[in-house]
Formats: structure tokens, C-alpha cells, sequence
């Protein structure tokens, strides 16, 4: 099966993926990290306008991220398969 | 000698409702994080020994990514309490539990204490302590303050926390094996697992410090270890 990265800012609300990388800086990884965003994390979008803060739901939290945060935040969305 | 306890956790996860319970102080609670962002000390006996309590600011990690953040790393990392509370918000376990993993690494007594409890039996959710001790390594105590409830056992676990002091440190701990691989390395270090792990991060405060005091030759030896192997992120 293909995986496709895409980056947090790219899926839309209701979907869910999985975090495979986040490419910043070691400040904003490690804040980032700090606050549940780690590689292998499930990560659902909450709010995405297509600019502005984008809101997802991480380890039980609704966090809003700045947008250029969340851009570098590379996921694998998860296909949703029905009667599974 | 004086006795220090020190509060830490993430933001909005009881320290100061803790703080506050022991001492009999009435410091300013609030419902949103953050809300500390200077250190406090107070007092509390426990079978007629004075023990300090010290409310630290709410910190997501060990890793100073903000002012406040910074005078708890300090504090802890400079003014070595005889032991460290950790509060994680029972509610929350997943995502607070990330402070405990910081301070697992610094050979010092750790009390795990999961605060409201309460509101995680209300989400169906059971703080399940002795697991919790035996996966961690450190005493857990679970705490619903505002009710009274674990203070008992808080008070049970901090005379058990000094008692063990006194005679041998408690083991840090990593979850990391390239830590433990570069902690190997800098062990003259005060917290050697500690600061392989932020050296790994990439920490530059760390990064800066341990550069100027090794010798050159050395520095480049620790360097080869954690740039050849890691891929961050």
C-alpha cells in the first residue's frame, strides 16, 4: 500500500493521520515533542480554515498550532475503511 | 539540614492545589495553565520534621523553551531538591506523563502524583498506581487534593522518598538507548543520562555548555556518537 505524507495543513477536518517526521528547528521539535506531538502519534484535525491556527486532537488534547508549526509537521493520513 | 521538596509538572495539573493543601497557604489557584510563573516556598510539618515545599511554574519539559520553563529547569537542576514531586493530571495520563520521562533521568527521588482522579473515574478511567510504580520505578500516589483524598499516602510516600535518599540515590533511568549509550560518555557529569538526552534533542544551551568544557578531543569524540547515529526527527 502507497503512503503518501502530507503535511498537517493539508488535511481537512475529521481526518486522521499519523505523524512521520517533523522538520523544524530543535526549539520548535522539542517544544512540539513536549507537548505529545512525537513521531508514531495518532494526530484527528479538529479545525482547519485553510489559513490562520489549525486545531487537532492529540493524546486526549485539543491543541491549536500556529500555522508555520503545524506546516512542518509531516503525517500519514489514515484511510478510514467503512464496516471496519 | 533543611529538607526540599519541589513541585513540578505540566501546566494546569494540581501543583499549586497540592502546594497549597500541604502548607495551609492560600495561593492564587487558577483553572488555566500557567498560571505560576515564579517559584514559591512554603512549610509543612510531617511527624514534627519541617519539611519546604517549593511550587515550581508549570513545564511541558525539562527543556527551557520559555522563561518560566527555564527557572524550573534551573531550579532543579542547580538547587537539587531531596526530592521531586511530578504531577501528571490523571485525566490527561498521556500527554503530561512526559515530564516524569525528563525527570526519571536525573538520579534524584521522584513521587509520581496523579492528581484528579476525580474527573478520570468520571471518564471511566482507573489510576491503576501500583502498575504505574512498577513501570515507572518511582512511588505513585493517586490525589483528588481538594477532597483529602491520597493525602495520606502522599505524606507516606514523601518519608519514604527521604528515607531512601539518605541511603542511595535512586537509579536514573532512560527510555532512550542512544542516551544511555552517550550518558556512558559523559560520565563525570553530574546528570550524565540527563544531558545526553538534550544533547540528542539538540539542546544549544547543553550543546554550548558541554562543548566548552571538554577538550577538544574529547568533545569530538562525544560528537561522533550522537551526529553519526542520529536522525532526529
Amino acid at each position: 500500500m502507497q503512503q503518501t505524507i502530507h503535511s498537517l495543513v493539508d488535511l481537512s477536518p475529521d481526518n486522521t493521520a499519523i505523524i512521520s517526521a517533523i522538520q523544524a528547528d530543535s526549539h520548535t521539535v522539542s517544544r512540539l515533542h513536549s507537548t505529545g506531538f512525537s513521531k508514531e502519534t495518532e494526530i484527528r484535525v479538529i479545525q482547519n480554515f485553510g489559513s490562520g491556527p489549525i486545531i487537532v486532537f492529540v493524546r486526549g488534547t485539543e491543541i491549536a498550532l500556529g500555522r508555520r508549526e503545524a506546516e512542518k509537521i509531516l503525517v500519514v493520513p489514515i484511510e478510514k475503511k467503512e464496516g471496519k | 539540614m533543611k529538607t526540599v521538596i519541589a513541585l513540578a509538572g505540566q501546566p494546569n495539573t494540581g501543583k499549586s492545589t497540592l502546594f497549597n493543601v500541604l502548607t495551609g497557604s492560600r495561593q492564587h489557584v487558577g483553572n488555566w495553565p500557567g498560571k505560576t510563573v515564579e517559584k514559591k516556598t512554603g512549610f509543612f510539618t510531617h511527624k514534627g520534621r519541617i519539611l519546604e515545599i517549593i511550587d515550581l511554574p508549570g513545564s511541558y519539559s525539562l527543556s527551557a523553551n520559555s522563561p518560566e520553563e527555564k527557572i524550573t529547569r534551573d531550579y532543579i537542576l542547580e538547587e537539587k531538591p531531596d526530592c521531586i514531586v511530578v504531577t501528571v493530571d490523571g485525566s490527561q495520563m498521556e500527554r503530561t506523563l512526559f515530564m516524569l520521562a525528563e525527570v526519571c533521568q536525573l538520579p534524584v527521588p521522584v513521587i509520581l502524583a496523579v492528581t484528579m482522579v476525580d474527573i478520570a473515574a468520571g471518564l471511566g478511567e482507573e489510576i491503576i498506581t501500583d502498575k504505574l510504580a512498577e513501570m515507572s520505578g518511582v512511588d505513585v500516589v493517586a490525589l483528588n487534593v481538594t477532597k483529602g483524598y491520597g493525602l495520606d499516602e502522599f505524606h507516606h510516600a514523601v518519608e519514604h522518598c527521604l528515607a531512601a535518599s539518605s541511603e542511595n540515590k535512586r537509579q536514573s533511568v532512560s527510555f532512550h538507548p542512544l542516551a544511555r549509550e552517550l550518558g556512558a560518555e559523559l560520565d563525570d557529569l553530574q546528570y550524565p543520562l540527563w544531558s545526553s538526552g538534550k544533547l540528542l534533542e539538540g539542546d544549544s544551551d547543553i550543546l554550548n555548555t558541554l562543548s566548552a568544557r571538554y577538550p577538544s578531543e574529547k568533545w569530538q569524540k562525544i560528537e561522533q556518537v550522537f551526529k553519526a547515529k542520529v536522525r532526529l526527527h
